[in-house]
């Protein structure tokens, strides 16, 4: 006998993972919150019966949704991450140190106190460092409030259901491109190739229209859907301009050149899709 | 994701061969622990209710435990024919000392389970099993080895019951599957008394430790029969087997049977009266002919070894 997690994000494709040992289960105020302890991945986090994050592999998405927008801006002061409650995001954003400061806008408080009673293996614990700011806000208000504000912003979000639909809408790109100062980067958290060409499509047309410089790159993650997610960097300053910087102290696990340059290569399907 | 049906937390893959899943949905871990002996696992598995999972091998389901507990309690009471003195080995749920309590002149009822922490959260967990079967004067719970007890057990049981999880080679109960052991049982026994093996699946490619256990029965006994029931959650249909030096009536009268029931027991049975126990003493050719043929028995030097052994973990 053994105990599997099954995902069912979409209705034509499933994915499972061995579960050793169910660690929390509750419904939050926005959400229902599973840890479990997996037979491979480490210690996993799933919302509303979606993965977000495992011990194991979590180093791609957190140091690629953080590392290209924040290299290729060189010195970035102020930092959002909107979501980002489990601390990964927060923790590579801390490694730099011209950060001064680092605002997380997460509306689940559950999300970041289950994180940093089962995560700290992995994230330290960044919410003690003196330039975290958490705000339990909605980050639309809080974007509308603070224009040119930000060197970078990483938005560290759920899937594009229920309370996070309105966070990849063309009226959030907008509040998120105004909330950046003049030649800051911004990473989204932006799907999967294969099953959402039509919403990353929509998505870069609001990039492309409202910065220069907008690329879509990707990561491999095996326990997101298709084995990896994509990221929409959205800039007036080209993501090449990353290259060129030293990382920030301490260690990278998936990031380094070849990989920063190769994530913006796209499949040709997907490349004529995007960008013709 | 449908509006309408909340999906499973997780799915228990249960193997019923190595080609083969029987998959139970869990909405909620209700208790996961590591005992001194094993580990258990009560689930909310939807349908059928809350399940008991021990050692990874799916035990009993509320939905469904009265199809196993009538059908592994209420023969041997019925041919013995008014217990008094009755004993269980295993049966940490107390759904099988439930069963016995339903006969009115019982005077005694002594459970022996080896894992006091199963019996706990069985008792917490499964009131609907139990039916506060443990709360009852007659019941003695006794915390032991079931060959210990039956080591120092005077001749002085009507019916005993084993009703113990199946003897996977890590577990605590494989030695209790062997002639020694059923040679200590049927001591155990008074004049007139039934003994009673929970006796593993007989689904055709799984059915050679119950025809094994057959054979090794009759080594011991005068008398010896199998049957078996269809429980749903456990996938296979499941065996058991009868055994007692005095007779076993495999014809039973219905009529004769119903009227016992009523005279003796307080008829609360949900699948259980004559014309059930008629049915339920019928086995298939296959399985007599299986039966018929083998002829190497269990020991404690060559003790079963349950056929999870062999399938994907």
């Amino acid at each position: 006998m053994s105990i599997w997690f099954t995902e069912e994000l979409h209705p034509y494709y499933r994915k499972g993972i061995r579960v050793k040992q169910i660690l929390a289960d509750e419904q939050t105020q926005f959400q229902h919150m599973q840890l479990v302890e997996t037979e491979f991945f480490g210690k996993a986090m799933i919302l509303d019966g979606i993965i977000q994050l495992t011990e194991r592999d979590n180093m791609g998405y957190h140091e690629m949704i953080v590392h290209v927008p924040m290299l290729a801006v060189g010195q970035p002061q102020r930092v959002l991450i909107v979501g980002g409650g489990d601390g990964g995001s927060l923790q590579q954003v801390l490694r730099y140190p011209s950060v001064m400061e680092a605002v997380v806008c997460e509306l689940d408080q559950r999300v970041v106190e289950l994180s940093r009673q089962y995560f700290s293996a992995s994230f330290g614990d960044p919410w003690a460092d003196s330039r975290t700011k958490l705000l339990a806000r909605d980050a639309f208000d809080y974007l509308e409030a603070n224009p040119g504000q930000f060197d970078v912003i990483i938005s560290d979000t759920t899937d594009p259901i229920g309370m996070a639909e309105r966070l990849f809408s063309d009226e959030f790109y907008k509040l998120m491109v105004r909330a950046l100062v003049k030649g800051g980067a911004a990473a989204t958290q932006c799907e999967q190739p294969f099953f959402d060409t039509e919403l990353i499509k929509e998505i870069y047309k609001s990039a492309i229209t409202l910065t220069k410089n907008p690329a879509y790159y990707y990561a491999n993650i095996p326990t997101y859907p298709g084995g990896g997610i994509g990221f929409m960097y959205v800039s007036d300053t080209p993501w090449e301009h990353g290259l060129k910087t030293p990382y920030p102290p301490g260690m990278n696990n998936y990031i380094n050149p070849e990989i920063h340059k190769a994530a913006f290569a796209l499949p040709e399907f997907f490349r004529r899709e995007l960008y013709e | 994701m449908s509006e309408l049906v909340k999906p499973p937390l997780y799915w228990v893959a249960d193997y019923l061969t190595p080609d083969d899943v029987l998959y139970h949905a869990i909405h909620r871990v209700i208790l996961h622990k590591h005992t001194q002996f094993q580990e258990l696992w009560i689930v909310d598995c939807g349908t059928y209710g809350k399940g008991l999972i021990l050692d990874g091998i799916w035990q009993s389901s509320t939905g469904d435990d009265y199809l196993y507990h009538e059908a592994l309690v209420q023969p041997a009471c019925v041919n013995q024919g008014n217990p008094k003195r009755a004993l269980v080995l295993g049966g940490g749920e107390g759904a099988t000392i439930r069963e016995l309590l339903k006969w009115k002149e019982i005077e005694r009822v002594a459970m022996v389970d080896l894992d006091a922490e199963v019996v706990e959260a069985c008792r917490q967990h499964f009131p609907e099993m139990h039916q506060g079967a443990f709360d009852d004067p007659r019941v003695e719970l006794v915390i032991q080895d079931a060959v210990a007890y039956l080591d120092s057990s005077p001749s002085e049981w009507d019916v005993i019951i084993s009703d113990l999880t199946d003897p996977i080679e890590s577990g605590p109960s494989f030695k209790l599957f062997t002639k020694e052991y059923f040679a200590k049982a049927q001591k155990a026994l008074r004049p007139g008394g039934y003994f009673l093996l929970q006796a593993g699946p007989v689904s055709p490619p799984s059915m050679h430790m119950h025809v094994r256990l057959v054979s090794t029965l009759k080594a011991v006994f005068a008398h010896v029969h199998s049957y078996h029931i269809h429980v749903p959650m456990l996938g296979h249909p499941w065996g058991f087997i009868l055994a007692s030096d005095s007779p076993i009536d495999i014809r039973p009268d219905p009529a004769e049977v119903d009227q016992l029931l009523v005279a003796k027991t307080n008829a609360k049975f949900k699948m259980f009266d004559g014309i059930t126990l008629l049915g339920l003493m019928q086995s298939p050719k296959h399985i007599r002919d299986a039966i018929a043929k083998e002829t190497a028995v269990y020991t404690l030097e060559h003790p079963p070894v349950f056929s999870t052994q062999e399938l994907p973990k």
